[in-house]
């Protein structure tokens, strides 16, 4: 257990914090995932990769959650879809920017933004694994992290945090 | 048709450079002649830096007092008990996404990342290269030219090679000769020593330590950032940085470290909070720490209230060997007349076994072991305390007990800087010998010499190396007398650094065997 918690607790609560974005109700709800892990612990099929599964519960104890709170989830196509007017992404050096401001801005991206930037690089999730927690296609994982970071630039151009 | 980022990059290309794994020489090529492609690579690798942060900053036990997991068939029955149990724990989780340091504050309380950077290629010295000895070869010059500091040159300091190819260079930029070091800027060859780039480090960090790599991008080591005693890590090959601050429990200097895994080191803590000033030699107060979570937490335990350890070897997660001198010998230069010690653990730390060196054996000048597996070892010193000349000893039993394994009676006067052992009985060790060479109509008093052993150190082989003909504009004649550093990854695939004194301009490399 401690080893378990060891690898995989800051990457499951730094998951459930993108996708909630409120601090108390991601303690809340990482503490039914861990309960969640533990009662379906037998469940675990071992054709995964043990961070894929507990971030797979990770996100349904989020989902139903947030569900239950009756909190506005945006589609992830309406997010992932929705039309860029700003500049071209070219037109702001999100790199140059100091990191926790980049940090500040990703918290501010919607949900399904947040969510695919926290498995890909929170996480360390491949991109098929990514895929599969989402249960959408390798392609959609690919297209939804380019609009994400389209996202980015347009929100810190918005609020001219680039430099 | 693969989809792509954007018109430069597949996405596997963009996460294994930010990740470090990248292998494929034609993305380097691309990226290297594709401008938008490297500010779009440099933007993932923000956005990704971006998320690291954030995950920083959430605050989770450490499981520590949880129990083991029990067998799987056992777990659906306990799952009622051990699920309060994990609710109790998780209840006591202080998360947060806390993300930024206060502006201004100028002691570091949180975890600092720096954003992905390029290396930046330095030119490569044409003269004075190749005239092959036995494998060996003076391959390149780590030069200063392009470099991104103001300096007078690239005095060498701690040189490590994480793979065959991938070799990472401390460079030492003290303002005199004499010290104190003050090792802030960084190299990498990405191509067995041929070449080499300059890559950024944190704005006011200097290395305490040499650098340790637990793979090829994973690399960590002991340092100050503005002063502060931190515990600083790349998990791509130092284009980023992440810079801990030490916890309250391992206040002091890390001047030692070995990391075996890419989260697992081991080192060496010093109650001081600076480098060893000029003329004291040994560390005081020195303690063992530990991290198996690449420096998010640690450990410390005790060595024995009279040793005080000045180097350390970890082959694995848990085995590691000490060296060091008597605590009453701190302060002192003379060490081949001081006490050694060495001990040996086989649970991470935890508890330490006193071994025994070789009677009458001190250890060297910079005092270094080094294990290739938790059964053998080397270490350098002297059994010669009047003169001072290298020998070495070893141990085949995780460091219970040594035997000297002298060098060849025939040996002109030699002095051993460090030793590289790829396996449990291959070794290179890398110095000087007093054989006088001439080098541009002057008289040098030494030549750089490398020995080898394929029998665990009963029998030494030498190489020597003469000085080129021609070696680069205003480079210090005493370049080709010593040779500092020395890394083997493998049998017969070494790189090496000559020794210059600060003003030099360039600095030797050599190599054994061709590029991998």
């Amino acid at each position: 257990m401690a080893e378990f918690y060891r690898l995989h607790s800051r990457a499951v609560l730094t998951h459930i914090s993108l996708i909630v974005g409120e601090r108390a109700l991601a303690e809340e709800i990482f503490q039914d995932t861990m309960l969640a892990i533990w009662r379906n612990a037998g469940s675990f099929r071992g054709d995964a990769r043990v961070r894929t599964w507990v971030i797979a519960i990770a996100r349904r104890q989020a989902r139903d959650r947030l569900r239950r709170r009756q909190l506005r989830v945006v589609s992830d196509t309406e997010l992932a879809e929705r039309p860029y007017a700003g500049p071209g992404p070219e037109a702001v050096a999100v790199e140059r920017a100091a990191v926790s401001e980049v940090a500040e801005a990703i918290t501010r991206l919607g949900r399904s933004h947040r969510e695919v930037l926290g498995l890909v690089f929170g996480a360390d999730l491949s991109l098929a694994e990514t895929a599969e927690v989402l249960g959408v296609p390798v392609g959609t994982v690919k297209s939804r992290l380019t609009a994400a970071r389209v996202a980015l630039i347009r929100l810190m151009n918005e609020n001219g945090e680039s430099r | 048709m693969s989809v792509r980022s954007s018109r430069c990059l597949e996405w596997t290309d963009i996460l294994a450079e930010i990740n470090g794994t990248a292998g494929d020489d034609q993305v380097r090529a691309h990226l290297a002649a594709c401008a938008d492609c490297r500010a779009e690579l440099s933007s993932w690798a923000a956005i990704a830096s971006g998320v690291r942060h954030l995950a920083d900053g959430i605050q989770v036990p450490t499981g520590a007092n949880l129990e083991p997991a029990p067998p799987l068939q056992h777990r659906r029955l306990q799952a009622g008990r051990r699920g309060l149990a994990a609710v109790a724990v998780a209840a006591a989780v202080v998360a947060a996404l806390l993300v930024v340091l206060l502006p201004g504050h100028s002691r570091l309380t949180r975890p600092l990342h720096t954003a992905w950077a390029a290396a930046h290629m330095l030119p490569q010295e044409a003269v004075g290269t190749g005239a092959p000895a036995g494998g060996w070869r003076l391959t390149s010059y780590l030069v200063s030219a392009g470099w991104q500091q103001s300096t007078a040159g690239p005095e060498p300091g701690y040189l490590t090679c994480s793979s065959a190819r991938t070799c990472y260079v401390e460079g030492d930029n003290a303002t005199s000769a004499s010290g104190p070091a003050d090792m802030d800027s960084f190299y990498v060859t990405h191509d067995h020593g041929l070449s080499w780039s300059v890559l950024p480090l944190p704005t006011g960090l200097t290395f305490a330590s040499a650098l340790s790599c637990g793979s090829e991008a994973d690399c960590a080591a002991g340092g100050l950032y503005r002063g502060q005693p931190v515990f600083v890590r790349t998990g791509n090959g130092g284009h980023s940085w992440t810079v801990e601050p030490l916890p309250a429990g391992a206040n002091g200097l890390i001047f030692q470290l070995n990391c075996p895994t890419a989260t697992m080191c081991g080192g060496l803590l010093t109650t001081s909070s600076a480098p060893l000033p000029v003329g004291q030699q040994y560390y005081a107060g020195v303690t063992f720490l530990r991290t198996t979570d690449g420096g998010r937490h640690f450990a410390t335990s005790a060595f024995s209230a009279q040793e005080s350890m000045q180097a350390l070897s970890c082959p694995t997660a848990t085995d590691c060997v000490a060296v060091g001198v008597s605590s009453s010998d701190v302060g002192g230069t003379a060490s081949a007349s001081a006490t050694s010690f060495v001990a040996a653990t086989a649970d991470g730390g935890a508890t330490w076994r006193q071994g025994a060196l070789p009677h009458g054996f001190g250890l060297s000048t910079f005092p270094q072991v080094t294990c290739p597996d938790a059964g053998h070892c080397f270490v350098l010193g002297t059994s010669n305390p009047r003169t001072g000349y290298s020998d070495i000893a070893m141990s085949a039993d995780g460091g219970r007990t040594w035997i000297a394994r002298p060098l060849p009676a025939a040996l002109p006067q030699p002095f051993l800087s460090q030793i590289s052992c790829p396996t449990s009985s291959t070794c290179y060790a890398s110095g000087t010998e007093a054989v006088a060479q001439r080098i541009n109509g002057s008289i040098n008093g030494g030549s750089a010499m490398i020995l080898a052993t394929n029998d665990a150190g009963a029998h030494w082989s030498r190489t020597t190396f003469p000085a080129p003909a021609q070696v680069p504009t205003g480079m210090q004649l005493d370049a080709f007398m010593d040779i500092g550093g020395i890394q083997c990854t493998q049998v017969n695939v070494c790189v090496a650094l000559g020794v210059s004194d600060q003003g030099s301009r360039s600095t030797p490399v050599y190599t054994d065997g061709t590029t991998p």
